[in-house]
């Protein structure tokens, strides 16, 4: 019987990171484990363990392809090749990079960042090949669709361990040759792996393992078939490494924290630094009074940090006892809010607001607002001398080319000289982003202001799920503000998160306006051409700061500028105050100047008793001058 | 190797949507809606897979069907006397990626043609290729709103016409459209929706022994795959019969008056929009009444197929659940 010594060998110019190098390991036992998803924030070593993967493919010569950023379609799927089928008179085609991928490894950086459209390809065809990504959630996330088809995900860690830190500095202290070091350390763990791979498939397994499997997914409400399937071919694989010949319930254990995170519903929400899902977390600790989760209810500044470390303690737990609990896979159990909830208000039909159509070209779908696209899709408008993608219009081109063919002599062939080349210039609508941020305060609740809010709010989003905007939501209540829903195209969801709004408490506005900053920062980094229109709805009156004994709104005047200096971003105050109250204060008015937005009355947004759709697109057009 | 339709576990409403489908392609097509990881797409490959092959004229770059309706080239090859050859193929799923370009989904200039004869000439393009195919969308209420609308065109007609880059032309596209989404991620368009004749949602199996089935079989599948195949292949081999039983039975089914009436019944209470359910019902209805073999649609059939056909028409506001309207049609057909 053979066994490997320790995977924790492998890759040894990462320091660390375990689970993410036995991920890797696994999956080069057997593709069929899935692929990996290496998640982190930056400078955690993402890039580079998937540096040292391709090292490994490449000393051994093991297939693979890697997928840039910055890939076209043709260069993904393959297509005719127009220029040189121009060229040479008939059809040249040119394989894509999936094409020959087939029973390779696939490489990705930073696959969030990649357009859904190329992700779709991706993995519509992912059964063919093993894919092997990094992604960095502060920087979004895959649709749960995609991340579904990869077998398993490891969030790296950063080193807590002083010893294990202080050999890191020394290590990356000199400048590393990071193609010719270790290669010993490589081609023993190329030996190891080659023998496992054929023993692999004489590891047997016993009939009461496909219950332990099933259940271990059931109980971390893993539901898809495919958290099973991969769990499977990972339990193996691990047996095989363990040179074991039967899968035990404790390899399926090791291995499972690999392939269930990235499947248990919300994992995307897990990773917003939210407060709310702290409270819930502490909750549902006590609730299970289970004693290895309790380390984790040390305060922490960052919950976002706090959840990845308690996420990779679990990981670390099981390496060390080796017989990990499943109930610590982190599971949140949704709150049951005490506040008051109020209904939803009537729904009417909101006036429609327009952004003008800018120049800019972009690549993002939707139907508020058209623009220019260099996406293989859109509309065709017109054909085009110059093009920064060359989409050729054929018709174009020949169109051009006919009036000379008898001067340059044509016989058979059709001629066509360079300048007779004309490209396609494409439209289709974008989207935006329509971030809400709400107020929840105690005001709000006073003669059930809140039911007419929400009824707005309601009105804005049919709005919304018309035009195919996607929406994002924040309250702001008592000391904090909380994401509530982060950007999403499903505004069936936002309804839902709607009408379990609370309310009650103080109002931190600073703080709303500050969480609707960054989240807009971070959403700008990822889709940079989408444009994103702020609805603030509050009554303005601010009487929590941010920073313990400033001024609330002062904080909430700079906040303001700090938006209105982000040229993507339009504003919309929708102003809740009572109007015919004594005392009326029209805060929100002073607000609505500082972020340079439009301001409404809350009964004005009605859109009988808006101004016309012309002076409010004026309106904005005016704004985008100024800004630019 | 393609994973057996037969092995796939539960999952009956789609697996019987899809051979309804089969059965007569008439009924539009069906849109699965559920979650990620649920065999969608391994049914509808697995379906494809398991069908004898179709009769298509030779040589015809759009499947014509040897009884027509024909294409242009193959109207100008009948209307010249050219005699005609017959070749089988397999029916094929033909994918609809999301991020496709229009070019790509109804034709465009034939590239190599215009070059080297200098003479424009059609290249055909995925509709082509679906015509008495599959067309499978997955997530479709993702698709960009200027290729659903081609597509609604074409489904509706059941002929793809192109007028562009100077091109005329028009040849038959009547595919079995699928369609898989995850409503979460956004919703379809009405229009879309509703072109779509059947529905089913699935969900994820909870049942531990199910899964546990399911597991077993797609390990078995991935271990040794020709083993698998054999050991389905009797399974397989019946429901082909049945099915095509059913497709020759289909045209002799007889409907009675009072068949006729609980249907219109049952539509005009729930107030639908438009026909299309009415006559999906009805179609279904008479396809399952085929596929169990016998010649008369019965109030059973009515029964089976009433929510696949109008559960996605049921009337309903943006954002309403449509719990109340849904469970009208259960009282409804409660009483028939």
């Amino acid at each position: 019987m053979i066994s490997f010594p320790e995977f924790k060998e492998a890759f040894p110019e990462l320091i660390g990171n375990y689970p993410a190098k036995l991920a890797l390991v696994l999956n080069l036992i057997d593709p069929n484990c899935g692929g990996v998803l290496l998640a982190g924030k930056r400078g955690l070593g993402k890039s580079l363990l998937l540096k040292l993967f391709k090292k490994y493919l490449n000393l051994f010569k093991i297939p693979y392809v890697e997928i840039p950023l910055n890939v076209t379609e043709e260069n993904l799927v393959g297509g005719i090749d127009v220029e040189k089928t121009l060229e040479i008179g008939y059809r040249v085609y040119q394989k894509g990079l999936l094409d020959k991928a087939k029973n390779a490894y696939v490489l990705i950086e930073e696959i969030n960042l990649f357009p859904a459209e190329y992700l779709s390809l991706i993995f519509q065809r992912s059964y063919n090949y093993t894919i092997i990504a990094t992604l960095n959630p502060e920087e979004g996330f895959i649709s749960s669709h995609f991340l579904d088809k990869i077998g398993m995900c490891v969030f790296l860690e950063k080193l807590e361990d002083k010893k294990a830190y202080f050999e890191l500095l020394r290590f990356w202290e000199k400048e590393k040759d990071l193609e010719n070091s270790y290669l010993e350390s490589y081609s023993n763990l190329y030996k190891y792996i080659e023998i496992i791979k054929s023993w692999r498939t004489n590891v047997k397994y016993e009939n009461f393992i496909w219950d332990y499997i099933v259940e271990i997914c059931l109980k971390n409400r893993a539901f898809t078939h495919r958290a099973e399937i991969f769990l499977f071919f990972a339990s193996r694989a691990y047996a095989a490494l363990k040179g074991d010949s039967v899968i035990k319930p404790d390899y399926v254990n090791f291995v499972a924290p690999l392939v269930l995170l990235h499947r248990m519903k919300n994992v995307e929400e897990k990773l917003q630094p939210q407060q709310e899902k702290k409270e819930n977390q502490e909750q549902s600790q006590k609730n299970q009074e289970e004693p290895q989760n309790q380390s984790q209810n040390k305060p922490e500044k960052l919950p976002q940090k706090e959840q990845e470390k308690s996420s990779s303690q679990n990981e670390e737990n099981k390496e060390e006892n080796e017989e990990p609990d499943l109930d610590s896979l982190e599971i949140f159990l949704p709150s049951a809010p005490k506040e008051e909830i109020f209904d939803l208000g009537d729904v009417f039909k909101p006036k429609r607001l327009l952004l003008k159509k800018d120049r800019i070209i972009r690549s993002i779908s939707g139907r508020r607002t058209k623009s220019k696209t260099h996406l293989k899709g859109g509309r065709f408008v017109r054909s085009v001398i110059f093009s920064k993608d060359k989409d050729i219009d054929l018709f174009g081109t020949i169109k051009t080319a006919s009036p000379f063919q008898k001067l340059r002599g044509r016989k058979d062939k059709l001629i066509i000289y360079k300048e007779d080349i004309r490209y396609k210039e494409k439209e289709r609508k974008i989207s935006h982003l329509v971030v809400f941020v709400v107020d929840g305060s105690g005001s709000m609740a006073a003669q059930r202001r809140m039911i007419a809010t929400k009824g707005a709010i309601l009105s804005l989003l049919m709005d919304c799920y018309q035009k195919r905007d996607k929406v994002a939501m924040i309250l702001f209540r008592k000391f904090n503000a909380d994401v509530v829903l982060p950007p999403t195209s499903s505004v069936e969801l936002a309804y839902k998160k709607l009408k379990d709004l609370p309310t009650g408490g103080n109002t931190p506005l600073s703080a709303g306006l500050f969480e609707a900053y960054k989240l807009i920062k971070k959403y700008h980094l990822k889709s940079p051409e989408d444009r994103i229109l702020l609805m603030l709805v509050t009554d303005g009156k601010a009487n929590i700061p941010i920073k313990i004994a400033s001024d609330p709104l002062e904080e909430t005047e700079n906040i303001c500028y700090e938006l209105k200096n982000l040229s993507y971003v339009d504003a919309v105050v929708v102003d809740t105050e009572i109007k015919r109250d004594f005392l009326k204060m029209d805060l929100a008015k002073e607000i609505a100047e500082w972020l340079g937005a439009l301001y409404f009355a809350l009964e004005e947004i009605k859109s009988e008793s808006l101004l016309n759709i012309v002076n409010l697109s004026k309106n904005f057009l005016y704004r985008n001058e100024a800004k630019s | 190797m393609i994973f057996p339709f037969t092995a796939i576990v539960n999952q009956e409403d789609m697996k019987l949507g899809l051979i309804l489908n089969v059965i007569d392609p008439s009924i539009g097509g069906l849109l699965i809606m559920g979650e990620k990881g649920t065999a969608k797409s391994t049914a509808v490959r697995a379906l494809a897979d398991l069908l004898p092959e179709i009769e298509v004229i030779k040589g015809c770059k759009f499947n014509c069907a040897p009884e027509g309706p024909y294409c242009i080239e193959c109207l100008e090859k009948i209307k010249n006397g050219e005699s005609i050859e017959i070749e089988k193929k397999k029916m094929e799923v033909v994918e609809l990626p999301l991020g496709v370009t229009e070019d790509r989904v109804v034709g465009t200039l034939d590239i190599e043609y215009a070059i080297t004869k200098g003479k424009r000439h059609f290249e055909p393009g995925l509709l082509a290729k679906a015509n008495r195919n599959f067309l499978y969308i997955d997530e479709v209420n993702l698709l960009e709103d200027h290729i659903v609308d081609l597509l609604l065109d074409s489904a509706a007609m059941g002929i793809n016409r192109v007028e562009r880059e100077g091109i005329s032309f028009f040849h038959p596209a009547r595919f079995i459209l699928v369609g898989t989404m995850n409503p979460e991620e956004g919703e379809l368009r009405p229009q879309f929706l509703d072109r779509f004749g059947l529905c089913v949602e699935i969900k994820a199996i909870t049942d531990k022994n199910l899964r546990k089935e399911i597991l077993k079989r797609k390990i078995e599948f991935d271990t040794n795959p020709e083993k698998f195949m054999q050991k389905w292949e009797p399974e397989q081999k019946k429901l082909v019969k049945r099915i095509l039983e059913a497709k020759k039975l289909i045209s002799e089914i007889e409907v009675s008056e009072e068949i006729y009436e609980k249907v219109v019944e049952l539509t005009s209470e729930l107030s639908l929009d438009g026909h299309r359910g009415d006559i999906v019902l009805l179609k279904s209805a008479k396809a399952h009444a085929a596929f169990n073999l016998r010649k008369k649609v019965e109030k059973e059939d009515i029964k089976r197929v009433a929510y696949f056909a109008l559960k996605h028409r049921l009337k309903r506001l943006p954002f309403e659940e449509p719990e109340s309207e849904v469970k009208r049609l259960y009282d409804i057909l409660s009483r028939i």
